[in-house]
């Protein structure tokens, strides 16, 4: 059989069938046949990306060997094309979902700490962490000038010098003391004297109007009052934390 | 499918098992790649807008492509005769019991008919294609291309013997 064919291809040869083409012609046809198809298409006004994506599937897969046809081309492209947008599809529905989570969470966090009547939800230890805390606003009391009844105005001053000191002590990380543009708490006062003894009357207040603290304090004199200022800062943070 | 009309399916079917024959026979009447790739482009653009009244293809390819090569060498200037000359039938230089072993051939390649058999007979044995090439043109393995054109040969082989050639070395 293999010198048969060897001799139809002298056949061939000799009554002039055949018409070599020379190896820098077959090179062109392997490498621009895609090429050239596609310009076809487009003199012809029918490329389009879509067309686009199925003509490089079936020149793919005539490179690979596999010589697909053009519809057997255009169903791999709609499946590859399916599974892509599915894929991404999926996977944004998840990472968008995830980012939302986790927005949740921070949120809930800021909440809790806001809500100081579930003071649990606050780090008791105060070791929240740097990057945790820099995240999470911290409230802030502000402490207003006491109403002075019957004393002197520079010994009042003094124990709320006093307060407010101790107040910041006390507190330190857990809230900011002093006058704020928008304070969580209000702390008001008023020393009153009354024979010979003097009487602190304090109110923390939250922005919302609701009481938190409420107590009077009596004391021989105001340097008494002073002195209880520590004890005092103690009774507020108890019912801040 | 949505994406494809039939027509376009047709044509790109077309377009891949014909290109490389006609591209190569655009060749080796103008000489210059650039310009059989026109006219190649040409051959197929008319083919896509005839497509309807096409019949046989390869026929068909082969008449657009050689009034394509007329056209431009009408365009540069050359003269009928001389552009008729490009295209003389070997089949001339043959008389008597000559033609007729040729005409014997050429019924004997034409009665292949299996459209891919037939472009694989035309890019192995008339443009000396190796098998690897003719794979990589026609998106097919080495071992398909090589299975079709031994079948081929079977073909022409057993048809000559039908016509009465028991030996082809007789012929040669």
């Amino acid at each position: 059989m293999k010198d048969q064919a060897a001799a139809v291809r002298q056949l061939l040869e000799k009554y002039r069938f055949t018409d070599e083409a020379a190896s820098h012609v077959r090179e062109h046809v392997l490498t621009h046949a895609g090429r050239s198809f596609r310009l076809t298409l487009k003199k012809l006004g029918r490329y389009n990306p879509a067309i686009g994506a199925v003509v490089l599937v079936f020149l793919l897969s005539k490179r690979l060997g596999v010589g697909l046809s053009m519809l057997q081309s255009a169903a791999v492209t709609v499946v590859t094309a399916a599974v892509v947008v599915g894929s991404v599809a999926t996977g944004g529905y998840y990472g968008v979902k995830a980012v939302m989570l986790e927005k949740k969470i921070q949120e809930r966090k800021i909440e809790d700490v806001q809500d100081i009547s579930e003071p649990e939800a606050l780090p008791r230890d105060g070791t929240g962490g740097d990057k945790e805390r820099s995240s999470i606003r911290v409230p802030a009391i502000s402490v207003e000038p006491f109403t002075i009844v019957d004393l002197d105005e520079t010994g009042g001053g003094r124990v709320l010098t006093a307060l407010k000191r101790e107040l910041e002590t006390v507190c330190a990380k857990r809230c900011t003391v002093g006058a704020s543009g928008n304070p969580d708490m209000i702390l008001r006062g008023q020393l009153a004297g009354n024979d010979g003894s003097c009487i602190l009357f304090l109110r923390l207040v939250r922005k919302d109007g609701q009481i938190l603290f409420a107590r009077s304090f009596e004391s021989g004199s105001l340097d008494d009052l002073e002195m209880k200022a520590g004890e005092i800062a103690g009774e507020i943070y108890a019912k801040v934390k | 499918m949505v994406l494809l009309s039939k027509k376009d399916r047709e044509y790109s079917d077309t377009f891949s098992a014909y290109y490389p024959m006609i591209f190569s026979t655009v060749c080796t009447k103008v000489g210059s790649l650039d310009d059989a790739e026109d006219i190649t482009q040409n051959v197929f653009i008319l083919y896509y807008q005839k497509m309807h009244d096409v019949a046989e293809p390869r026929t068909w390819l082969l008449g657009a492509m050689r009034f394509e090569v007329m056209n431009y060498y009408r365009k540069k200037g050359r003269g009928n005769d001389d552009i008729e000359s490009i295209f003389d039938d070997p089949a001339h230089a043959f008389v008597n019991g000559f033609r007729d072993t040729r005409i014997i051939i050429e019924e004997a390649i034409d009665s292949i008919d299996d459209r891919k058999s037939r472009v694989i007979f035309d890019l192995v044995a008339i443009r000396k294609y190796t098998y690897k090439e003719a794979s990589k043109a026609l998106g097919m393995t080495s071992r398909q291309v090589r299975y079709r054109y031994q079948s081929v040969m079977q073909h022409i082989i057993g048809y000559l013997q039908e016509k009465g050639v028991n030996s082809i070395e007789d012929l040669l």
